[in-house]
Order: C-alpha cells, then sequence, then structure tokens
C-alpha cells in the first residue's frame, strides 16, 4: 500500500476564512498545486459536502472530515486546517444542524475501503479533545505537524 | 450468520472505520457476522439482503424494512459504547 503523504506542506493555518466553501477551496487547492488530487478534486469535494456534510460534533472542538471519491486523487494524503474562526458546516448525522469547525482533516484516500489503519487513526485523533485543543493554539506548522504525526503515524 | 450494511456518503471513509468497529465489537462477543460497505444512495437497492443497516450520515434514502442505527458516536466518541451495545443487541 502507498504510504500516506502527511508533512508541514499538508498542515495549513487559515485566517480570516468565513464559509466552508472558501475553507475547502483552499485546501482542495493546496493538495492540487502539490500534485496529490486532481483538478476535478476541488468540485468533487464540495458537491459532496453539499449532499453528504462531514461536520463532526464532538462536544468541544468541532472537526470536519472531507472527502471525496478515490478517481480524484493521485497519491493518499491527509491535510489539516487549523482555523482562526470557527466556520458554519453542516453535521454528518442531521444535515439540518449548523455546526461551528475549527479543525478540518481532509482525507485524500486512493483506495476505497482501504487505509482502515490510517482512518481509526484519524477517529482517534478527532476523539481526542485534549490534543485538538493543544493543536488549535499553536502557530508553528512543524510543531503542528509532528504533534499530529505523534497520534497518526 | 447476520449480515450488516455500513453505508456513507461515499461508501469509503466512515462506513471503513464503522465496519472496522463493528466487526471487531461482533469478535469480541463470539458473534459471527458480515460486513459490507455501501454509499447511503445505495442502500434502498441493497438494503433487503441484510439485517441491519448502520449508517454514519443522515439516512433518508427511502423505505427499507431492516432496523436502522446512526452511529456518528462511533466517530464521535460520545456514547460510543451505547450505540456498539444497540447494534450488537441486533446481532445476537
Amino acid at each position: 500500500m502507498e504510504e500516506i503523504i502527511f508533512q508541514e506542506e499538508q498542515v495549513l493555518k487559515l485566517v480570516g476564512f468565513k464559509t466552508k466553501e472558501e475553507v475547502l477551496s483552499e485546501i482542495a487547492d493546496t493538495l492540487c498545486q502539490q500534485g496529490i488530487v486532481k483538478e476535478t478534486y476541488k468540485e468533487a469535494i464540495l458537491n459532496r459536502e453539499k449532499e453528504f456534510p462531514t461536520g463532526l460534533n464532538t462536544g468541544g472542538i468541532n472537526l470536519a472530515i472531507p472527502h471525496a471519491d478515490v478517481a480524484h486523487v493521485n497519491k493518499p494524503a491527509i491535510a489539516i486546517a487549523i482555523l482562526d474562526k470557527p466556520v458554519e458546516f453542516q453535521a454528518m448525522d442531521e444535515p439540518e444542524q449548523t455546526i461551528f469547525v475549527q479543525v478540518v482533516v481532509m482525507l485524500a484516500l486512493k483506495e476505497a475501503h482501504g487505509h482502515i489503519e490510517m482512518l481509526q487513526k484519524v477517529v482517534g485523533l478527532i476523539q481526542d479533545q485534549e490534543l485538538v485543543k493543544q493543536v488549535i493554539e499553536l502557530e508553528d506548522k512543524t510543531e503542528i505537524c509532528n504533534k499530529i504525526k505523534g497520534k497518526l503515524f | 450468520m447476520k449480515r450488516v450494511l455500513v453505508a456513507c456518503g461515499n461508501g469509503i471513509a466512515t462506513s471503513t472505520v464503522v465496519a472496522t468497529k463493528i466487526r471487531e465489537a461482533c469478535e469480541s462477543n463470539g458473534i459471527a457476522v458480515t460486513v459490507s460497505q455501501c454509499k447511503l444512495l445505495e442502500v434502498e437497492s441493497k438494503a433487503e439482503d441484510f439485517d441491519l443497516l448502520v449508517t454514519t450520515g443522515k439516512f433518508s434514502g427511502g423505505n427499507v424494512k431492516v432496523p436502522v442505527v446512526g452511529a456518528i458516536n462511533l466517530l464521535t466518541g460520545i456514547n460510543e459504547e451505547a450505540t456498539l451495545e444497540e447494534i450488537i443487541g441486533y446481532l445476537k
């Protein structure tokens, strides 16, 4: 199985973003520029979020886990965006419910039903609210990256 | 053997995590199951072959006769055990 890419370059600190569309586009554009996803990925992500939202209400810092079909991905990767102010997403389980999301974990998956271990670790990260709280306070991308790597790899 | 269908938006990410958790929980409870995954949009055409439907996203895809359990808790970790018990309850 191909190794999943997650480095400093896939850590984004987003300042002044106001909508989920802006946030999702920025992350998707970044992954596209890095050759990780195809040009079709951004549209797939935006459509998917409309149809099947990915916001997760954790009771603490809320996260979203946008992802799209494997056809739009060149190399498997994870990108993490930390927002200075939470933006509105819809909840995965209750699409009419609006939740405020501060951390977006974008998954560029290359294999359907694969990447099980990594997906489980991403869910572990979502559930580790202590770590999420520490990460959103960090300014330095290297530190953020290392902290998250410790949980994911 | 009971059959479980796990559905999420794309049928590739959150259903993978949930399917794995169900398999593990069934194994530790000594329950033999087969767990399959699909997209939410495919549920209506597939559900009749299964004993239980588990979804991460909201299922509003029409009429299915099997019991449906929402499994968002297996992602957020809130009341995760209670949701797993509910699922196991249908499979015993």
